[in-house]
């Protein structure tokens, strides 16, 4: 009924104003589309960063610091638990695996954390992209964007270079593997023995001597190192300890969800801190939603802002047209193709605005995704669901209401200014 | 005309989705474990007699285990401020896993729960969280009360 | 002058704030066929008569009889429909639409009013566009003469094949030449139609073509004369 051409002739006659619009338009679902966007990729990466993580124990202290330190690797300074928290967790038959994660050293800005093999490969269910898991105490993993290669070598520095600390030197790691990629800052991680961890900061490595058969050196390895030849290196790493040392935190998997809890109540007394990371994220997320909120809000202000726009110059413009209008009419076009041409029109902006609205919001959200996984390591996942079609099928749904105005003027439009020159 | 058909799916779908059916019997945390034997806690026979139907049951969202997931552990106490509650005596008579259909962030409130969903028995492993749960409710929905 | 095609009996318009009625015609007959020029000083109401014949404007009292019909007295949407059937407009300034071909301007009045345009109705328009000496039907509008582009406009006003041809000044702002060209062609085309042709002209050239020639005054009809035939 409309001639999709005289419609584009028309707009194009008119694109400065048609531009403007569409900018405008484009602009403020841009604004809304983007805050949702990056809302949800920042709950759902950094919840993802910590899928791995259930049960997080450590020293009593502060539940987010624990959580940023074992999970997000953020440093901070952390109270050391006892070693024998770590014995009784891995003795615990409702835990699958506990798994000591000792943070502290860096590598060339990379942090260098000690742990055990299983917690590497998350108990066997996930494979490493290449080489294989460290054996003994002088092997290194390396996360998946560590720019290392297998063989490389790896000298911890206490605490980072910025921070002034020192090369350890008593002990150095061959990295013999490499994990897939995770999405989490742990893919720019080293990853090492425990024992190793402890060995550099001159306590036991975890297990006795006579465990090893070597009955005539020290008991507690405390001043061994420098006196240890390199079959040393051999050792057995990893549970059970005899005489495991402190570590910053702990990294439980428990074998039911009701042994999660159990044990997550166990924890949360006098010494020691359970917690969900998860139970953080959710607080976090809350927070994260209330600013979320404000700034819908504000895009919600935008956007009626632009449609308050949009109707203005729509009924200016249709103002400048009236004899244009009146013309058709007086040619024989029905008043209802003259609300249609017009209500049509106005649509056609805001499709296009919105399109290119989704698509900015999207792409900005990207960027700053990207941004973010720069800085932290957590990848982002910027993604379009269902919840962002609502939004823009509500702005169109919006856009055709409103539309009716400056299509009702046309249609009321008198005919007897055609003839008029 | 494209309205008109997704309101016809959304009204074909509330219709056939046994969750729409108001009046699901109700079940409370008191009703879940018959005696404690020494083979450990049984369940109730009104747990037998309902499974495998809708069951409505209250409570509180303890703090997620997962920060995106698609369960969440239903408590009879609000876990989650309240210190006192966190004796373990009662674990797990007073736990029950609700999966829903489709991963989800969790917003915790402090409020009560109503949750519907289909009541499952015996010990079933989660094969992407490798959890073992005895309890469950099932393609569960849930609103604050 | 056989059958009577117009009949306006009793027509008065008027605006707010002027005394006197803007258009005062207690009686104008108009046969069918006839070729009738409208003339007067500016300000006469020639457009205002026009309008009313037209249905573009409702007279505050009187009537406007075409074959029968008052259209003076139908809905707003029944004499947009009448107009389409039976009147062809053509105006001072054209009135085209720049970005659009000569064709699709002939037809866009009838692309607005039907679902989809039949190819009986592309064969039409570019019939009237050879017949009024336009070959290249895709030029664009804006990039030709004024001469021509007031052809395109009569192609377009005789498109949907009206019984009445309704033109204000059609020469009016056009060169001698293509002034006479229109005159032609407007006599040519609405003789072999039979359409009624109605224009409203200070150019005397095209006024002594027509069969009759009605002068206006302050809205009143001051003189009628016909043509020597």
């Amino acid at each position: 009924m409309i001639p999709l051409k005289f419609v584009l002739v028309d707009l194009r006659r008119h694109w400065v104003g048609s531009l403007v619009i569409i900018l405008l338009i484009a602009g403020a679902t841009a604004l809304g589309v983007a805050v949702n966007l990056q809302e949800r990729a920042l709950r759902l990466g950094s919840a993802r960063a910590a899928e791995r993580f259930d049960l997080v124990v450590g020293a009593a202290g502060s539940e987010t610091q624990l959580v940023l330190s074992s999970v997000f690797l953020q440093p901070s300074p952390l109270t050391l638990l006892p070693g024998s928290a770590l014995a009784k967790l891995a003795d615990d038959p409702r835990v699958a695996m506990a798994a000591p994660v000792g943070f502290g050293d860096s590598f060339n800005g990379l942090p260098v954390v000690g742990t055990i093999a299983a917690f590497v490969t998350d108990d066997g269910r996930v494979g490493l992209s290449e080489g294989r898991v460290f054996e003994t105490v002088a092997e290194a993993v390396i996360g998946a964007k560590v720019d290392l290669a297998l063989g490389d070598e790896v000298k911890p520095l206490h605490g980072t270079a910025g921070e002034g600390g020192h090369t350890h030197t008593e002990l150095k790691y061959q990295v013999v593997g490499r994990m897939g990629e995770t999405g989490t800052p742990w893919d720019r991680a080293i990853l090492v023995p425990i024992e190793g961890v402890w060995r550099i900061h001159h306590m036991g490595d975890g297990h006795d001597a006579d465990e090893h058969g070597h009955a005539a050196h020290d008991r507690t390895g405390e001043a061994s190192e420098a006196e240890r030849g390199p079959a040393e290196m051999m050792e057995r790493i990893g549970p059970p300890w005899t005489n495991p040392q402190g570590v910053p935190a702990i990294i439980v998997k428990a074998r039911t969800i009701a042994d999660a809890y159990r044990l997550r109540n166990e924890y949360r007394r006098d010494q020691t801190l359970g917690v969900f990371p998860a139970e953080v994220l959710t607080r976090l997320f809350s927070t994260l939603g209330d600013v979320r909120t404000v700034l819908a809000a504000i895009a919600f202000a935008t956007q009626g802002l632009v449609a308050a726009a949009v109707i203005l110059v729509s009924v200016v413009h249709l103002a400048q047209r009236r004899r244009q209008l009146a013309v058709l009419r007086a040619l024989g076009a029905p008043r209802a193709a003259l609300f249609g041409l017009v209500w049509f029109e106005i649509l056609a902006l805001v499709v296009s605005g919105v399109a290119i609205g989704v698509v900015l919001g999207w792409g900005g959200a990207k960027i700053f995704a990207s941004w973010v996984s720069d800085a932290s390591g957590i990848v982002s996942p910027v993604v379009l669901t269902w919840e962002d079609g609502r939004l823009a099928l509500g702005l169109l749904a919006v856009a055709a209401i409103i539309a009716v105005v400056p299509a009702m003027m046309a249609y009321r439009q008198p005919t007897a200014i055609a003839l008029r020159s | 005309m494209m309205t008109r058909r997704f309101l016809t799916i959304g009204i074909g779908a509330a219709l056939l989705s046994p969750g729409a059916k108001a009046g699901s019997p109700e079940l409370t945390f008191e009703q879940l474990y018959g005696s404690v034997g020494v083979l450990g806690m049984t369940v109730s026979d009104r747990v037998k007699q309902l499974s495998g139907r809708r069951v409505l049951m209250k409570g509180f969202m303890a703090p997620p285990l997962k920060a995106e997931a698609a369960f969440f552990v239903l408590t009879k106490m609000p876990m989650a401020l309240c210190p006192f509650c966190s004796s373990d005596a009662d674990w797990p008579s007073d736990i029950v896993v609700v999966y829903l259909d489709e991963k989800q962030t969790f917003v915790q409130s402090n409020a009560t729960i109503t949750v519907d969903g289909l009541l499952e028995h015996g010990s079933w492993t989660d094969p992407e969280t490798g959890f073992v749960s005895l309890l469950r409710l099932t393609h569960a929905h849930f609103q604050t009360v | 002058m056989t059958a009577v095609s117009a009949l306006l009996r009793d027509v008065s318009v008027r605006v707010r704030g002027l005394p006197e009625p803007v258009i005062d015609v207690p009686d104008l007959a108009i046969a069918t066929g006839e070729h009738l020029a409208v003339t007067g000083p500016s300000g006469a109401g020639k457009t205002t008569l026009l309008n009313i014949l037209t249905g573009l404007e409702r007279p505050v009292s009187g009537a406007v009889l075409w074959d029968g019909i008052d259209i003076a007295r139908l809905s707003e949407a029944k004499r947009d429909t009448w107009r389409a059937k039976q009147v062809g407009i053509i105006m001072q300034d054209f009135n085209l639409f720049p970005g659009l071909s000569a064709l699709d301007n002939v037809l866009l009045p009838r692309q607005l009013r039907v679902p989809r345009l039949g190819n009986d109705a592309r064969e039409r328009a570019r019939h009237l566009l050879e017949q009024v000496g336009l070959n290249r039907h895709d030029q664009r509008v804006e990039t030709m003469s004024r001469g021509e582009m007031q052809r395109v406009a009569v192609a377009r006003a005789l498109q949907a094949q009206p019984a009445i041809i309704v033109a204000d000044e059609p020469t009016a702002s056009l060169d001698d030449t293509s002034a006479k060209r229109i005159t032609d062609l407007l006599i040519g085309l609405s003789t072999s139609s039979a359409a009624t042709l109605i224009v409203v002209t200070h150019d005397q050239t095209l006024a002594r073509a027509m069969h009759r020639v009605v002068s206006l005054q302050r809205g009143r009809i001051v003189g009628s004369r016909t043509a020597p035939t």
